[in-house]
């Protein structure tokens, strides 16, 4: 069963983007893990406008960088050629946080 | 400490920092606007320009900090100007160990550096290192620190990462040539605006100013660089780039007379061109544009509305569209711009439209949403941009309205260029 679908940006020469698109939307619960692996900021947005929807990013200095928008169903992940490690282990995580969201459904 | 931060004015939409304003510009219109600049090396004298604009800023700005702060130490004043080179996303420089004499820098991080190398292919070995705009940094803050005159520090830069070395780094030396200096025009002569409710317009512009002004945009902890909307930002100084593109202007006026302000205007408006395609398109391609803004677009021209509501928190000055017709023109009325704001403090009128950026700016509006789509998320590369260039869509602008020139006011129209 297929989790989500990634989508690789081969545009780029120093880093390697993937777009991850699910089928349950980014709840706080899944940032609150991902943030395990960086910095967390979160734009506020909604509180300026009730349209606007909040984003968020988790960095680690410059190998590093994973962004969305809270309760939409797309995250992007951005590791430099050094750190291509970590893309297993985020959709690993990735894949635990989803499991956890159909067992608790 | 009493850092220097700055404030954002909203009812000038300017960004004021000790009398300097200041703005938000990426790598693409820093470096391709140095780039230009450099290509009129064999005939003007454009690099003590380029250092020199860097260090009559800065050493006004910091003086002006110290006296007003009453800031006395020479490591408090030394941590501020390091402080406040990383807070703009000039990159990351260890002043603590230099003395009145001088001493050397080495930067972790240099905006021009890493920005020219993302950009643009490695300089030559026999061409001068790239970073004069650090150069006239550590230059003009020096002299400000050690409470010396304009022109009393020479900064050279001694490694350039575009040449392959590992980090830049810098030799500040006493000087003893006579150079000529100028006053910063700092905040110039600037206007206000009556702000209006736009609420309950589909594009809630003030709600989009106010989140924008209130974003932490500043150079990371690590490297001093800020890294937003898939480009390298700064938070730089207004005044440097009228400095350097009017002072280059009246050069080639002086050695071509007309014809040589109607190179410079094409150069500086080309620039400003290539900022809007990358800066604006970066920001209509990002998280932040997809949360704040896309979920209050209901049409094409939302698009327009969206990025000019973006631009008011960029400290340009009050952008307001007056005219817009799909697929067809854009006419945009800017009051206190940043260029005209400098330009009749340091010149009083020009004979010829000078807000170059601007009128750039308006075309390379139109070129994203209606040349180019941007809405359908293209990849923003050199060769997109030859596409967009070759188009029979293509917009090409003007400006009708100068303030320089004498009017309330700047008006820019875009039309297609084969119209």
């Amino acid at each position: 069963m297929q989790l989500f679908e990634v989508i690789e940006n081969k545009n780029c020469r120093k880093h390697i983007r993937k777009c991850y698109t699910l089928k349950t939307p980014l709840l706080p619960s899944l940032i609150e893990s991902l943030a395990e692996f960086g910095f967390l900021e979160v734009q506020n947005f909604s509180q300026f406008s009730p349209l606007s929807k909040d984003c968020f990013k988790i960095y680690a200095d410059d190998s590093l960088y994973i962004n969305g928008i809270l309760y939409d169903f797309q995250i992007h992940l951005t590791v430099s050629l050094a750190n291509i490690n970590f893309i297993p282990i985020f959709e690993s995580e990735l894949t635990k946080w989803i499991l956890l969201q159909k067992t608790n459904s | 400490m009493n850092n220097l931060n700055g404030t954002f004015l909203p009812n000038r939409n300017a960004y004021i920092a000790e009398q300097e304003p200041m703005i938000l510009h990426c790598h693409h219109y820093n470096t391709f606007l140095q780039a230009s600049l450099e290509d009129t090396k064999s005939y003007l004298p454009i690099y003590p320009i380029l250092i020199d604009s860097a260090r009559d800023i800065v050493y006004l700005q910091l003086k002006n900090h110290f006296i007003i702060n009453q800031i006395k130490t020479i490591n408090e004043k030394l941590q501020i100007a390091s402080d406040f080179f990383s807070f703009c996303g000039f990159g990351k420089a260890d002043l603590s160990k230099l003395t009145p004499d001088g001493g050397n820098i080495v930067c972790i991080a240099e905006h021009y550096s890493t920005g020219w190398l993302d950009k643009f292919v490695p300089r030559k070995l026999d061409e001068p290192n790239v970073s004069f705009f650090a150069s006239g940094y550590f230059s003009g803050a020096f002299e400000a620190i050690f409470d010396k005159n304009q022109g009393q520090y020479k900064t050279t830069q001694t490694k350039c990462i575009t040449k392959g070395d590992e980090f830049p780094c810098f030799e500040i030396t006493l000087n003893h040539d006579i150079l000529n200096h100028f006053d910063s025009p700092q905040e110039g002569v600037f206007n206000m605006f009556e702000p209006y409710d736009c609420s309950k317009d589909a594009i809630n512009a003030d709600a989009i100013k106010l989140a924008l002004v209130q974003m932490p945009i500043m150079g990371n902890h690590k490297n001093g660089l800020i890294e937003a909307f898939g480009v390298f930002l700064t938070r730089m100084y207004a005044n440097y780039y009228c400095l350097i593109s009017y002072r280059t202007l009246q050069k080639l006026k002086e050695k071509m007379g007309e014809d040589g302000v109607a190179l410079g205007s094409k150069l500086l408006t080309e620039a400003g061109h290539v900022c809007a395609f990358n800066t604006f398109g970066g920001i209509m391609k990002s998280t932040e544009w997809s949360g704040l803004i896309k979920p209050m677009i209901k049409s094409k021209e939302d698009w327009v509305y969206g990025i000019v509501a973006v631009v008011n928190a960029f400290g340009w000055g009050q952008w307001e569209v007056l005219e817009l017709i799909p697929n067809t023109k854009l006419v945009i009325k800017i009051t206190s711009g940043y260029e005209a704001n400098s330009y009749l403090k340091m010149y009083e009128k020009s004979e010829y439209p000078i807000s170059f950026l601007a009128t750039g700016g308006v075309a390379g509006i139109m070129n994203l949403i209606y040349n180019g789509d941007i809405s359908q998320n293209p990849e923003l590369n050199e060769t997109y941009y030859q596409e967009i260039q070759r188009s029979k869509h293509c917009f090409e602008s003007k400006q009708t309205y100068c303030r320089a020139k004498g009017d309330e006011f700047d008006i820019i129209e875009a039309i297609l260029k084969n119209q």
